[in-house]
């Protein structure tokens, strides 16, 4: 049984309070000026997370950025990253390395074999959407003539739709578009942001759990 | 080499976020933030050698000659002179056959030299084990049959000696239960195995984006983690959702100590390839380690033989400052080039491992372990002549600190058909184990073979007289080892072996 993730969302109490402010006698707006709006939510009992491991994290790679899974990433160029660090990633290879059932827990080497996965992906997904007379799959408003922050923005959204299969909240689109002005100052910021804002989502928790 | 350069857990952590005091987190990673303790105990380091399959001893220290068994004719014993004594009381066989039974594939090895040349290093202790299934024999030769709490002998080194550096305990060889987890849950978790499963590529993965395409802007790299980290996550549902998971905890955990791998440098300097074709490293901004060209040259089949490549991480892993101690050992896979002459054999050194390793003994004994002897031997002799020659700190060489154990599941059955030159064997619990290292007293067999049933037998722990009634048993075994590697005991109930230590 999945985890019960449902957000409780205090709208409801705002709202409340919004309408006792405008409706109560006496009140007056200088007087009843709201608390701001908090918004919490409920935290796991279960917390039954798991890693991806390699499999699920190639295919969603796979998919999110329109890219084969294997031509995701190639170590030295020429090996399969999830293949190299199969174990590490939490795989089997039993015909070889007669290791039929996953390690267990994670080893000091999976995080940065996922990242590297997810490195590789995002990179290629960019010079990709860069080339000369490509159809840009994620990055095609930073790939036209004069990227600015609105576009940024717009290609911020789309990294969380397109990887983390929902739409991106405010704040962390503002984090995002922050991202894109501090490196305003690269060679290529348009390059630069496609590649690594995409490396940052494609390597959140929620990219790498379920 | 000296003792500075090796890299600590203190240096490994400085770059995290170390709670103050904090213990060790739960878990099984080989690497986590890890309260730190200036024990100043240099570090001593230990080698398990799986002989999978069952490395039975008189057919290698403990050969018996034909001439002084009754039973001659019926017994594993050889002709007199195929066995020779080149130093102390350890014995060689000498044998050649034409092929391993249906492998056409021709075997000649002599033991002689190894003991010429190593014997003084090398202990022998004859032993009665409890199991003849591979998996639990293999598992109670480094646990001395669950002798205390269920640790095996490469946590407790891990333990008393892996503190401070950042991966104690490798595992190198996969599938094999030389490398089974010990069942004392309560030791910090640095203490257990870090599964290696591919030493030439693995080091790639102690790097987030170095050799990759865009991993050449690390200043970029680091400002997308703190997004992720510091931003992202603050904002995300997921993340607050499931803020107490243990899973999470323990990947935070991770990545707080990423880039002091990162820093320290690890992908170059364990990398145990070349520059060439099939590792393209300058191509990708990598690099070999600079002790690399060393190691290929001691073990020149790195890319083709997996226990060389397992030997050479073990090597650098050590002398990096990494671990204290790596299990490899052979597999039960046949590894073969496949490659034939003209005859039809297959091309001379084209089988780097039998079918089933020792247990290739089934189908052929003598062929099977005349050529997994000298797979052992020889993988001993080279990692002894590295570690020889690195210096560990004050004079003192790596080698000065080191224990390679040779450890098998059992022994063989020690009758033969009338005659046989060759004949299958089955498992037996008769047999011992084979040590090797400056730490032990060498060149000598504690206890003995009686020549008549090919039995071995055991000694007084204290003075190392031979006693004929007497078995020495899988714990007893393991108490020495930990005795002679300095390992405090106190509290196991773990004998004390005076016999095989030095002073």
């Amino acid at each position: 049984v999945r985890p019960n993730i449902m957000q409780i969302t205090l709208f409801t109490q705002f709202a409340a309070l919004v309408l006792a402010s405008s409706v109560l006698p006496g009140c007056s707006k200088k007087e009843a000026a709201p608390a701001p709006p908090s918004v919490s939510t409920a935290t796991s009992k279960n917390n039954r997370l798991k890693f991806k491991g390699g499999e699920r994290l190639v295919a969603d790679l796979a998919t999110g950025l329109s890219l084969e899974p294997s031509e995701l990433c190639k170590e030295l160029g020429l090996y399969d990253c999830k293949t190299a660090a199969n174990i590490s990633l939490g795989g089997v290879e039993p015909y070889l390395q007669t290791i039929y059932t996953p390690v267990g827990e994670r080893t000091a080497s999976t995080a940065n074999a996922a990242e590297r996965i997810a490195l590789s992906a995002c990179h290629l997904r960019m010079e990709r959407d860069f080339a000369p007379a490509a159809e840009a799959a994620l990055f095609a408003e930073l790939a036209a003539p004069a990227p600015d922050l609105a576009k940024a923005l717009a290609v911020s959204k789309r990294l969380y739709q397109k990887l983390l299969n929902r739409d991106a909240s405010p704040e962390e689109v503002s984090h995002l578009t922050a991202f894109w002005k501090e490196l305003s100052a690269e060679k290529e910021p348009a390059k630069a942001f496609a590649t690594y804002a995409c490396f940052a989502v494609a390597t959140t928790e929620e990219a790498l759990f379920f | 080499m000296s003792i500075s350069n090796r890299f600590s857990r203190r240096a490994f952590t400085s770059g995290a976020s170390i709670l103050a005091g904090a213990s060790v987190l739960g878990g099984g990673l080989g690497m986590q933030r890890v309260a730190l303790a200036q024990d100043g105990k240099p570090p001593k380091f230990l080698i398990v050698l799986g002989a999978t399959g069952g490395a039975s001893l008189i057919d290698g220290p403990l050969g018996i000659r034909m001439s002084e068994s009754k039973n001659a004719s019926t017994l594993n014993c050889y002709d007199d002179a195929n066995v020779t004594t080149p130093l102390g009381d350890l014995r060689a066989v000498k044998q050649t056959s034409e092929s391993l039974g249906p492998i056409p594939y021709p075997v000649t090895a002599d033991q002689a030299d190894f003991i010429r040349k190593y014997g003084s290093d090398m202990l022998v202790v004859p032993a009665t084990t409890t199991s003849v299934n591979h998996g639990v024999a293999q598992r109670r030769s480094v646990t001395g049959n669950e002798a205390w709490l269920g640790r095996t002998l490469q946590e407790l080194v891990a333990l008393e000696y892996g503190k401070s550096v950042a991966l104690p305990n490798a595992h190198l060889v996969t599938g094999s239960e030389f490398t089974s987890r010990g069942t004392d849950k309560s030791l910090p978790s640095y203490a257990y195995g870090e599964t290696i499963a591919d030493p030439i590529l693995w080091p790639l993965s102690l790097h987030g984006s170095k050799g990759l395409p865009g991993g050449d802007r690390p200043d970029l790299i680091a400002k997308a983690r703190l997004l992720r980290d510091q931003k992202l996550r603050q904002s995300s549902q997921f993340s607050r959702i499931f803020d107490g998971a243990p899973a999470l905890k323990q990947w935070r955990d991770l990545r707080a100590n990423q880039e002091a791998f990162e820093k320290a440098d690890l992908i170059t300097k364990l990398m145990i390839a070349s520059d060439s074709a099939k590792y393209p490293l300058a191509k990708n901004g990598l690099a070999s380690s600079p002790l690399s060209a060393k190691v290929r040259e001691k073990f020149p089949n790195f890319e083709s033989d997996p226990i060389e490549s397992q030997a050479a991480l073990a090597y650098l892993m050590f002398t990096q400052g990494v671990a204290v101690t790596a299990t490899l050992g052979a597999t039960f896979n046949f590894v073969y080039t496949g490659k034939t002459q003209k005859d039809g054999s297959l091309e001379a050194g084209g089988v780097k491992n039998l079918p089933i390793a020792f247990d290739y003994s089934h189908t052929v004994h003598r062929a099977a372990q005349a050529f997994m002897w000298a797979r052992m031997y020889q993988t001993a002799a080279s990692l002894i002549d590295l570690l020889k020659t690195t210096e560990f700190a004050g004079g003192q060489s790596y080698w000065d600190r080191t224990m390679i154990y040779i450890a098998t599941d059992f022994g063989r059955t020690k009758v033969r058909p009338e005659n046989a030159p060759d004949f299958s064997s089955g498992h037996d619990l008769n047999n011992g184990f084979v040590l090797l290292s400056p730490m032990l007293k060498g060149g000598k067999v504690l206890g003995g073979v009686n020549p008549d049933t090919g039995m071995t037998y055991g000694f007084d722990l204290t003075s190392g007289v031979p006693v004929k009634e007497r078995q020495t048993s899988e714990k007893e075994v393991f108490g020495g080892i930990l005795n002679a590697m300095g390992v405090s005991t106190t509290g196991s109930g773990l004998p004390d072996v005076p016999a095989m230590r030095k002073a």
